[in-house]
C-alpha cells in the first residue's frame, strides 16, 4: 500500500439533538438543526463545506446543501449499511479530504425511529422513508413471509448459535445493559436518565426472539446528530482540540443479504473490517482508552468485542464483567448510555461521544486523560465498520 | 392460513400474512418450485447448488444454471423462536418458531414448523421442507419431522 489515511483527516465539530420519544419537529429539520450545531461547533460556516454524507433515506445531500447554504458541494455519497453506515461515511470522508476532493465533509443523520413506528395524535406519519435497497430483496422473499421481519429476528439466526456454542448465560449479556444504564444516569441527554435499571428488571423483561430480551435491545428515537471533518492540519487552527482518524474500515459478511446460506454464520463484517483499521492505525485492541461499541443488541456487542480482538471467541462473556467495562474499569464501553440508554442515533451517537471524551470535555463520564479511543458500527445483516480515533499531540 | 396480499395494500398495514410480489430470479424460483415440489438452483458448469438465487455462481463464476427437482430433506440447521412481532399477519399465533433447513443438496431455507414443536427440534433433526403454493409465482414453505410422529 502506498497511501494510508492515517491521521490525514480530523473530527472538528459535532452535534446532537435532544433524544426523544416524539419529537415534534420533522426529520428534515432535526437533521439541519444537528448539521448547523456542528459545522458552529468546528468554528466553520456552511459555505466552508464542500463535501457531503446523508444518511440512506430520509433527506438529500442537494437538500442540506440548498436549506444551511452550501454554494459549492464536490463530493456527495451515501453509504448502505444501515446502522454500520456513518462510521464507515468518515473513511469516504477521509479518503475525499486526503485526496483533497473536498475540504471539509459533513457526516449527518437523522430520522424518527420512535414517531415511524408511533406517530403523534393526530399527525400523519412522515413520507420520509429509510432506503433499504441492500437487505430488501432477500429478506422480503424469504424472511418476511415466516413473521421474520424485525432486526431481533433477524439476528436471532446466529445470536441463538452464539449463545449455544459458547455457554453465554443472560446474567451475561445483562451486564451489558447494566453499564449502559449505568453511564446514562450521567448524561443529560440519555432517554434513561433518572431511570436506574437492576438485575432483576432485566431478568423480568419479556423474551421478544431468540436470546433477546426486551431489555437487550435499544431504545425506539426521534433524534439527528452530525459531525465534521476536514484535514488534521488546517483542524489545528480550529477551536477545539482535533480528534485524528488514524485508522478505518468497513467489512461486509459473506454473503452480506442474507444470513442463512453464509459458510461462517459467526462471522460479521466487523472481523473483516477491525484488523484492517488497527493495522491502518498503528495500534492494537488493546491499546484503547474507552470502547464505543454499536449497541443495537447486548449479545451483537460481545460479538463484536470478539470481532475487534479485544478478547478470544467466546471470551466477551468474562470480558465484561467485574467492572471491566464501566467507568474506573479498564475498558470504559459506552460513556454516554449507547443505543441501549441514550438514544439510537445509528451509533452517530458514538461518534460523538467518542470526540467528547478524546477532547477531554465528556464532563462527568470522562474518562481520565482518554488518549485513543475505538467506535464500531453495525448494521443491515450483520455489516460492519470502525474508527479508530486519537486525540491529536 | 396464508391469504394473498393485495399489491394496494402495503405489507406492514396488512392484517394478513405477507405473500411478496416476486421478480426476476426469485420469481423463476417460485414458479418452479409452484407444482409444490421445490426446485434448486444448479450450477451446469461445477455442479453445485445454490440458494437463494444468483445469477452467477459464487464457486466457478458461471451463468450457466437450471432447476433441479429435490426432495427437500435434510436437518435442522438453526432455529428461532418469536415472542414479539410487528408483522399483523403473524401476531396471532405468537409465539411462532421458523426452521433453518440445511437441505441434502447443501442449500439452507426457511420454513415455519408444522407437526412438532420447539421442544421436538434439536441441531441435526432429519426434516423435510414441504411447499405449499399460494400463488403462481409465490409457495409458502412448511418444515416437518421426517418421520411421522
Amino acid at each position: 500500500m502506498t497511501t494510508n489515511l492515517r491521521g490525514e483527516a480530523a473530527i472538528v465539530g459535532v452535534a446532537e439533538t435532544d433524544y426523544m420519544r416524539g419529537a415534534d419537529r420533522t426529520i428534515p429539520e432535526l437533521i439541519l438543526q444537528a448539521s448547523m450545531a456542528a459545522i458552529r461547533d468546528a468554528g466553520l460556516t456552511p459555505a466552508d463545506i464542500d463535501g457531503v454524507i446523508p444518511p440512506p433515506g430520509f433527506i438529500s445531500t442537494e437538500e442540506i446543501a440548498a436549506n444551511l447554504g452550501m454554494p459549492e458541494v464536490r463530493y456527495s455519497i451515501t453509504v448502505h449499511m444501515g446502522g454500520a453506515s456513518p462510521t464507515a461515511a468518515l473513511q469516504s470522508a477521509a479518503m475525499a479530504i486526503s485526496t483533497g476532493i473536498a475540504n471539509a465533509v459533513l457526516v449527518t443523520l437523522g430520522w424518527n425511529g420512535y414517531s415511524a413506528m408511533r406517530p403523534r395524535p393526530g399527525v400523519a406519519p412522515s413520507r420520509r422513508k429509510l432506503d433499504l435497497g441492500p437487505v430488501l430483496e432477500v429478506s422480503r422473499n424469504f424472511y418476511t413471509p415466516y413473521g421474520v421481519r424485525s432486526a431481533a429476528q433477524w439476528y436471532s439466526l446466529y445470536l441463538q448459535r452464539y449463545v449455544d456454542l459458547y455457554d453465554v448465560q443472560p446474567t451475561d449479556a445483562a451486564e451489558i445493559a447494566l453499564a449502559s444504564r449505568e453511564h446514562a444516569q450521567l448524561n443529560d441527554k440519555a432517554q434513561m436518565r433518572g431511570r436506574p435499571m437492576r438485575l432483576q428488571e432485566y431478568l423480568d423483561s419479556p423474551p421478544i426472539a431468540g436470546p433477546l430480551r426486551k431489555l437487550d435491545c435499544c431504545l425506539e428515537t426521534d433524534c439527528a446528530a452530525a459531525v465534521v471533518l476536514t484535514s488534521a492540519e488546517r483542524a489545528r487552527d480550529l477551536p477545539h482540540s482535533p480528534v485524528l482518524y488514524l485508522g478505518g474500515a468497513e467489512g461486509h459478511p459473506d454473503p452480506a443479504d442474507e444470513i442463512t446460506n453464509r459458510p461462517e454464520l459467526l462471522r460479521l463484517g466487523l472481523h473483516y473490517a477491525a484488523p484492517r483499521a488497527f493495522a491502518m492505525a498503528g495500534v492494537k485492541p488493546t491499546d484503547m482508552d474507552f470502547l464505543q461499541i454499536y449497541d443495537c443488541f447486548t449479545y451483537v456487542v460481545m460479538m463484536e468485542l470478539e470481532a475487534l480482538g479485544i478478547c478470544e471467541p467466546g471470551g466477551a462473556k468474562d470480558f465484561v464483567k467485574g467492572g471491566n467495562i464501566r467507568l474506573g474499569g479498564r475498558y470504559p464501553m459506552n460513556t454516554h448510555g449507547g443505543l441501549l440508554s441514550q438514544g439510537h442515533c445509528w451509533g452517530l451517537n458514538h461518534l460523538v461521544e467518542a470526540t467528547r471524551q478524546l477532547r477531554h470535555e465528556a464532563g462527568a463520564a470522562q474518562v481520565a486523560g482518554c488518549e485513543l479511543g475505538v467506535v464500531t458500527g453495525y448494521g443491515d445483516l450483520g455489516d460492519g465498520s470502525i474508527a479508530v480515533l486519537g486525540r491529536d499531540r | 392460513m396464508t391469504a394473498q396480499a393485495s399489491s394496494t395494500n402495503p405489507p406492514a398495514a396488512s392484517p394478513r400474512k405477507y405473500v411478496p410480489e416476486t421478480e426476476g430470479l426469485n420469481r423463476e424460483f417460485f414458479e418452479n418450485c409452484a407444482s409444490g415440489t421445490l426446485h434448486l438452483q444448479h450450477c451446469d458448469e461445477c455442479a453445485t447448488y445454490r440458494h437463494p438465487p444468483r445469477y452467477y455462481c459464487q464457486h466457478c463464476f458461471s451463468d450457466r444454471w437450471s432447476w433441479e427437482p429435490s426432495s427437500g430433506q435434510g436437518t435442522v440447521a438453526s432455529w428461532v423462536t418469536s415472542h414479539f412481532t410487528v408483522d399483523r399477519g403473524w401476531v396471532d399465533e405468537l409465539p411462532y418458531t421458523t426452521v433453518v433447513v440445511e437441505l441434502d443438496e447443501g442449500p439452507r431455507l426457511l420454513g415455519a414448523i408444522r407437526n412438532m414443536t420447539v421442544d421436538d427440534l434439536h441441531l441435526g433433526k432429519p426434516v423435510r421442507l414441504v411447499g405449499e403454493p399460494k400463488r403462481d409465482d409465490f409457495v409458502f414453505f412448511w418444515v416437518e419431522p421426517l418421520e411421522a410422529g
